[in-house]
């Protein structure tokens, strides 16, 4: 019966006990504080008139201000339960002293007192405990347990409410002080008790350093700040209406008054008990708590704009009034909880108390003021009244409007706080450790290391390398010296003037070969030295004369030119091929000239190859592409064909997109594809990574979104069709379900090395197709938050940083997308039940999962798949391994099948 | 012994050398298509110190010894790496490699693993941990030996006086 009712209200096992104690907590909390509460208006209206509220009010503001940061100043070290313990003690012990002081002295403070001494503890045991409800559950929590736990706060009330109906008159006002200090009392023991010690949710003393600066200062609490003020002098406006339409219609009948008052309480109760236990969960999960929080000002501008439309009755007026109390205690009241989750833990709590005790009383007092206010200068119009409340729940809405707006950037803040700090307490990432590796190999003497290290910085850590430039020009090694000018060339770098005319006298051939390019481009002597060079048996300076030989001759003397290329071209020395391919570079587009660049880009000699791909690069002519394409597929030249090919920007991109959307090309040539089209980085790149038909080869998939995010990073007008995107991401969504069940498989299994091959394997895939669901989102949504999100959900981070995440997301994304993720965001077990009932996925045995793996297109969990039936000789599976053997298997599949079946047969 | 692995066999092998440890089982593969499979007789000369280097080994099984005018310097085991480590081609091995028995090897061209380190850098951390690991052993036993010189007698003393 427990475990029914559970399930229906979203409490996990697990969490049950805590709910319950924090269910029955909020319970006490508010019986007692609605038997006081009476006490307080029988024992103040007995002694005084009614019109001393309004000082009343004004007077609580400042002592409820006082008191909380008197009490936060003394618990600001403690733990949060310690500290709400403490306050249960003293406000039991209080409560106990009042009921003494008014049987033993009948005067007028003591009833004085006790409005304002009952005002300050009752806001600020509430808000302790909010506040412990908010350090126990993380917002993903939250979703579905505040319903309940706000619910015991309701059936508190009504309790409280029964109690005094029943016995206050039979016992005396006063004496039910005792019974509200002795409930405060009794569930002391309750609150050490909430969260187990040792458990991962128990609250550390001081989670974080306290935030000493003015709380104001802040930006997010001072829009908080501003929702509650506006929402609660529109509350106390509505409540002042009510009152008075009551009064107006019962005529000041008493009895009348009491009788409508104890249904309106009755229905109000009821609503919101029920409205807080069926609904809170599921609005909070369906819709998000920042659409929930919105639907309170909605409605009062609907309602306010209907009074102000119809005659004023007591019908609208009651409408009003019950939509705004029963909100407030109910939907809302959960809703707004939420808005204190994205606040640093020694913030909230600060925060926390200051906007229930400070603000809830100051915006009482303004609102006394307001209307005290508009009865001198408007009279008591109640037309004129609605429309004062119209344009109060508008200006509500408003202030929620921005406040919604400010949560999600909170919500970043927040998450970005929480993942770095979960970062600096874990390992440093890779990337960090690769760069911080790559500065100390830069510093080698080994040229090659030293250039490897050079252009894993050009494109890990550019601004790193350019702080290095100036230390670079004394390098031991020429090749590093070269690329450091080559790097300096751009004439906008900063460091370039002042270095050039020492780089001309480097003793390095290649240093000044590159040092000349820039001279000769800058400074109008350049054509002595190069005639000079021209004839040197150094070839490095006659690669250079040759360059500026070829950059500055004029179109009619080309055939000179061509046969100097000839000579140089005829040599047989790879230096003098190169230095034609450099050479040419330099010149501007003349298919005469360039021709010769096509026989270069087959050249048998690497380095003459690649000075080709480049030059083809600048260059530029169509023809070039061809030879260039499947130059991507080889290791050596990938690099370097990859930026001649994207050198051509638009003009190739329709070419590049036909090699990658077909099939039959080469998938070594075709991966590669993608990074060419997000060098070009326009729309119609984007819109050719695109058009690429849906792929089952893994490192093509990741490469193709690797290529969408990298034009968007660079690019924020490139527009990603939604419908595409997200078809592609319901297609990556199910596939990680597909994965996820593989997994759950094999790690039942006994451990082997095939085992370990095909679960690593599948768990690999797992956190890539993970990785690609969170880029495709990155195209749609703000990638760097959707980027920590990512961080934040892989793995490594804390409970909450999580939660923090999953509350980003779910605040941001589109309820149709939100949709999509589900399964992933869920916890493990759900995730089961979503595959077959989202996709039809099932849960795999052993065989089911090697069929499904062997069957399918991922050729390397294909082959994995095989080597584990081969490696376990399971003979049953022979058939399934001769069915992998197809004509249309790759390679790899191919080996591993044959490998396979040999074993099966041996045995 | 068998004489040829499996393209999965040799990713395998590889994901359990400190190189690799870094890489993805299925990059490990990719690394793997690019080695060559070669079995050497005993006492064949796999390179001479004056032999420009070209090749990267790793030892699946056997024993290679690494001599240097003459004289042994280390012997390279089965899981361990030879060859020229510094990946700088054009320049020469500086020792000689022999093997001692029957010994099986992949062996990685230097341009193809330079270029494979371009695409997965997290190789090249692999490889720094490795050779600082290397290193770090090297220092140990030429310390291990500079203690052992100052504990030794001196030529002809009497060790038990």
């Amino acid at each position: 019966m427990l475990e029914v009712v559970s399930r229906r209200l979203g409490i996990r096992p697990t969490e049950r006990r805590m709910v319950a104690r924090l269910f029955w907590l909020h319970f006490a909390l508010i019986t007692s504080y609605t038997l006081s509460r009476a006490t307080r208006d029988a024992v103040f209206l007995a002694t005084h008139r009614a019109q001393l509220l309004p000082y009343i009010f004004i007077a609580l503001a400042f002592f409820t201000a006082l008191v909380s940061v008197l009490l936060g100043r003394a618990s600001r070290q403690q733990q949060l339960q310690r500290s709400l313990a403490q306050m249960l003690v003293l406000c039991g012990a209080t409560l106990f002293g009042f009921g003494l002081l008014f049987h033993l002295q009948r005067g007028p403070v003591p009833p004085i007192a006790f409005y304002l001494w009952n005002g300050a503890y009752g806001l600020i045991l509430v808000s302790l405990f909010w506040a412990l409800v908010s350090e126990a559950a993380d917002p993903r929590e939250a979703r579905r347990l505040l319903g309940v736990i706000g619910a015991g706060g309701i059936l508190g009330g009504m309790v409280g409410g029964a109690v005094t109906s029943a016995i206050g008159a039979a016992i005396g006002p006063e004496s039910m002080l005792y019974l509200a200090g002795a409930i405060l009392l009794a569930v002391v023991p309750l609150v050490s008790r909430v969260l187990d010690a040792g458990s991962s949710r128990a609250i550390p003393v001081v989670s974080e350093p306290v935030d000493e600066r003015p709380l104001l200062r802040d930006l997010y609490v001072r829009r908080v700040a501003l929702f509650f003020l506006v929402g609660g002098v529109t509350a106390s406006l509505l409540d002042y209406q009510f009152k008075v339409a009551l009064q107006v219609s019962s005529g000041g009948d008493r009895m009348q008054m009491a009788r409508f008052l104890g249904y309106y309480y009755t229905v109000l109760n009821a609503g919101g008990i029920l409205l807080q236990l069926l609904a809170a969960g599921y609005l909070l999960r369906r819709f998000g708590a920042s659409n929930v929080s919105g639907l309170l000002p909605t409605g009062l501008v609907v309602g306010t704009t209907l009074a102000l439309l119809r005659p004023p009755s007591l019908l609208l007026a009651t409408g009003l009034r019950m939509w705004d109390a029963g909100m407030r205690v109910s939907l809302a009241k959960s809703a707004w909880e939420f808005l204190f989750f994205p606040l640093p833990s020694g913030l909230r709590r600060r925060a926390k108390t200051f906007v229930d005790a400070v603000v809830d009383r100051f915006s009482e007092a303004l609102a006394g003021l307001l209307i005290l206010g508009f009865v001198a200068v408007v009279g008591t119009s109640p037309r004129a009244f609605s429309l004062m409340i119209f344009l109060f729940s508008g200006l509500w809405m408003w202030a929620n409007w921005r406040l919604q707006r400010a949560y999600v950037r909170q919500l970043s803040t927040s998450l970005r706080r929480l993942v770095v700090d979960d970062a600096e307490t874990a390992e440093g990432p890779a990337e960090a450790q690769i760069i911080q590796e790559a500065h100390h190999m830069l510093a080698s003497t080994f040229e090659r290391r030293a250039l490897y290290a050079f252009e894993l910085l050009e494109r890990m850590d550019p601004v790193g390398l350019d702080r290095r430039l100036g230390e670079l020009q004394d390098h031991p090694a020429a090749g590093v010296r070269a690329r450091a000018v080559g790097r300096l060339a751009d004439p906008a770098h900063p460091l370039a003037s002042p270095l050039l005319r020492n780089i001309l006298h480097d003793s390095s051939p290649a240093v000044r070969d590159a040092a000349i390019q820039l001279y000769a481009a800058r400074y109008g002597d350049a054509q002595t030295q190069m005639e000079e060079m021209l004839e040197s048996s150094n070839a490095a300076a006659r690669a250079a004369a040759l360059t500026h030989l070829v950059s500055r001759s004029d179109a009619g003397s080309e055939p000179a030119v061509a046969a100097r290329l000839d000579s140089f071209l005829e040599s047989g020395a790879a230096s003098d091929r190169r230095a034609v391919a450099q050479a040419l570079a330099k010149r501007p587009r003349s298919p005469f000239l360039h021709a010769k660049l096509l026989q270069l880009l087959g050249d048998a000699d690497l380095d003459v190859r690649r000075d080709a791909i480049a030059t083809a690069g600048a260059v530029r002519l169509r023809e070039f592409v061809p030879a260039l394409v499947p130059l991507l597929s080889q290791t050596a030249t990938r690099e370097a064909a990859r930026s001649a090919l994207a050198a051509y920007g638009n003009r190739v991109v329709g070419t590049i997109g036909d090699y990658l959307a077909d099939a039959s090309v080469a998938i070594a040539m075709r991966r590669e594809l993608p990074r060419v089209l997000a060098e070009i980085g326009t729309q119609e790149a984007a819109n050719e990574l695109l058009r690429v038909p849906f792929t089952t080869d893994s490192v093509l998939l990741t490469r193709l979104v690797k290529a969408q995010n990298k034009i968007r990073r660079r690019n924020s007008k490139v527009v990603f069709p939604r419908v595409a995107v997200r078809e592609a991401l319901q297609r990556d969504i199910e596939q990680w379900l597909r994965l996820h069940m593989h997994v759950e498989t094999w790690e039942r299994e006994d451990r082997s090395r095939a085992r370990d091959l095909l679960l690593g394997s599948l768990q690999e895939r797992l956190e890539v197709t993970f990785g690609r669901i969170f880029r495709r989102l990155g195209l749609l949504y703000p990638a760097e938050e959707i980027f920590l999100g990512y961080r934040a959900l892989a793995g490594g981070q804390s409970r909450r940083t999580r939660a923090q995440a999953l509350e980003y997301l779910d605040t941001t994304l589109l309820p149709e997308d939100r949709r999509l993720l589900v399964p992933l965001l869920e916890e493990p077990d759900r995730r089961l039940v979503l595959a077959e009932s989202l996709y039809g996925i099932r849960s795999f045995d052993r065989v089911s999962s090697l069929v499904d793996l062997v069957r399918g297109t991922d050729a390397w969990l294909q082959a994995c798949a095989l080597f584990v039936i081969g490696f376990a000789r399971w003979e049953d599976l022979a058939d399934l391994v001769r069915g992998a053997l197809g004509p249309e298997a790759s390679p790899l599949v191919q080996e591993t099948a044959t490998w396979s079946l040999a074993r099966l047969e041996e045995s | 012994m068998k004489e040829t692995l499996t393209t999965i066999e040799k990713a395998l092998f590889l994901k359990e050398l400190e190189f690799f440890s870094q890489v993805g089982i299925e990059q490990a593969a990719e690394i793997a298509a690019l080695a060559e499979e070669v079995h050497f007789e005993p006492g064949h000369v796999i390179f001479q110190a004056s032999d420009p280097s070209a090749h990267v080994f790793l030892v699946i099984e056997g024993n290679i010894i690494a001599e240097k005018d003459g004289i042994v310097t280390t012997v390279i085991g089965a899981g361990k790496g030879f060859g020229d480590l510094t990946l700088t081609p054009e320049g020469l091995y500086g020792f000689d490699a022999r093997t001692v028995e029957h010994t099986h090897v992949l062996r990685f061209s230097i341009d193809d693993l330079v270029e494979t380190m371009h695409e997965h850098p997290e190789m090249a951390v692999g490889m720094v941990r490795a050779l600082a690991l290397r290193l770090r052993e090297a220092s140990q036993q030429l310390a291990d030996l500079g203690r052992q010189l100052q504990d030794s007698p001196p030529c002809g003393e009497d060790p038990s006086s």
